[in-house]
């Protein structure tokens, strides 16, 4: 397939591009090269949304099924990642849907509903009973998973494309096909979100840790 | 694209200031937009420990370590796609087609399905190689059935009565009349 004079001029800036045209051309090694190359980023977001990685590489490995099922129909016609992304978004989005409507575990009784304790009341318990400013890097890590699961599905998609993947609102909007205004939107309360779960364990100038004042009150 | 409906979380009225500030840390405000924001920030201590708090938040997330694929996972990915054939459709449809088929029936599902496909047709085929082969062999087997002499069906009907018999002259004295008869009659 002849590659036109835009095509060409996108594949020069985005070696991904050039990648992906090889894959159309069914070079096997260049498909060997794209997906060694993005495997780490996509099965890290798809964990990151999924929770758990058997399923996380199985959705990376319908992405990639995708990429090279649909390789004779590529043209670029943005970044090669914002094309994968969008894919990624879509079956990731779905999957998490259809799984919301058949819950794989079974749900137990709780104060904090039919899903039990959420993750913000959670922080909230751990809080009152762990000192954050000892806590290990492990620990904060669970806790920010946590925060991360207060998000709706979009809200974390917007976040993890941001923050892991560079991207910017547009980008962002082109994946997740919304404008640009929503994407600023959806990341301001994703990110006003997360300050107030994360807020014990977010520190300001100046600011002394409750845990610190709790630890001094039971010393006396 | 993707679908249109935002989750009811997504409709909830969001604060335009907290919006700006957000554009702002993300560098995604026009240049005279970001400068008048700057401004503002050098003079409201409140505002500018709001983007502070926000700032760090975001920088928090930095800690979450990066899951791994598995070692195997770029080497299962590419013999799957080995014998997949490249799709015909157009490219929107490829982009927002729906997965919910990829929990439900992941690459490596689908090659075990593939395996049940090709068992289940190796036993049919067996089946029918069998049935008529039968079909080739059954008249020929019957025929050797008539072919039994009649003169040998007596003896194969007494069969198990002459295996207690061990002389056969034995077996004829017994099937003599006179041998029970009553002797005064004789």
């Amino acid at each position: 397939m002849a590659i036109g004079q835009t095509s060409a001029q996108m594949a020069l800036r985005d070696p991904d591009i050039r990648l992906m045209l090889r894959v159309r051309e069914d070079d096997t090694a260049a498909f060997t090269e794209l997906v060694s190359h993005y495997q780490h980023r996509l099965v890290g977001i798809m964990h990151h949304l999924v929770g758990n990685t058997e399923e996380a590489e199985d959705l990376a490995q319908e992405v990639f099924l995708r990429v090279y099922r649909n390789r004779k129909k590529y043209t670029p016609q943005a970044k090669f990642s914002t094309w994968f992304f969008t894919i990624a978004n879509n079956l990731a989005l779905n999957a998490l849907r259809n799984r919301n409507r058949k819950p794989a575990v079974p749900l137990s009784a709780s104060d904090s509903g039919p899903l039990g304790i959420r993750p913000e009341e959670q922080l909230v318990r751990d809080h009152g009973a762990t000192p954050s400013f000892g806590l290990r890097q492990a620990e904060l890590a669970d806790r920010i998973r946590s925060a991360l699961d207060t998000l709706n599905e979009r809200q974390k998609m917007a976040v993890l494309l941001n923050k892991f993947e560079d991207m910017s609102y547009l980008e962002i909007a082109d994946v997740m096909g919304l404008t640009t205004k929503a994407v600023k939107s959806l990341l301001s309360r994703a990110r006003t979100r997360l300050r107030d779960a994360l807020a014990g364990y977010v520190l300001m100038d100046g600011e002394e840790h409750p845990a610190a004042d709790e630890s001094e009150v039971e010393g006396d | 694209m993707a679908d249109s409906k935002p989750p009811a979380d997504d409709k909830a009225p969001s604060d335009p200031a907290t919006e700006e500030l957000v554009a702002y840390l993300d560098g995604e405000l026009s240049p005279p937009d970001a400068e008048s924001l700057a401004t503002r920030l050098g003079l409201d201590p409140k505002l500018r420990a709001q983007a502070e708090s926000l700032q760090r938040t975001w920088d928090i997330l930095d800690i979450l370590p990066q899951p791994q694929p598995s070692a195997s996972f770029a080497s299962r990915t590419v013999s799957q796609m080995l014998v997949v054939p490249a799709a015909g459709g157009n490219v929107q449809s490829i982009l927002a087609a729906p997965a919910n088929s990829a929990l439900a029936a992941s690459p490596v599902q689908r090659s075990g399905a593939s395996f049940w496909l090709a068992s289940f047709l190796t036993i049919a085929a067996a089946g029918f190689g069998g049935y008529f082969a039968h079909q080739a062999y059954a008249p020929a087997a019957k025929l050797a059935v008539m072919e039994v002499p009649t003169e040998d069906v007596p003896l194969m009907k007494n069969l198990r009565l002459y295996r207690n018999v061990d002389d056969m002259e034995y077996l004829k004295q017994l099937d003599s009349p006179m041998l029970f008869a009553d002797p005064a009659e004789s």
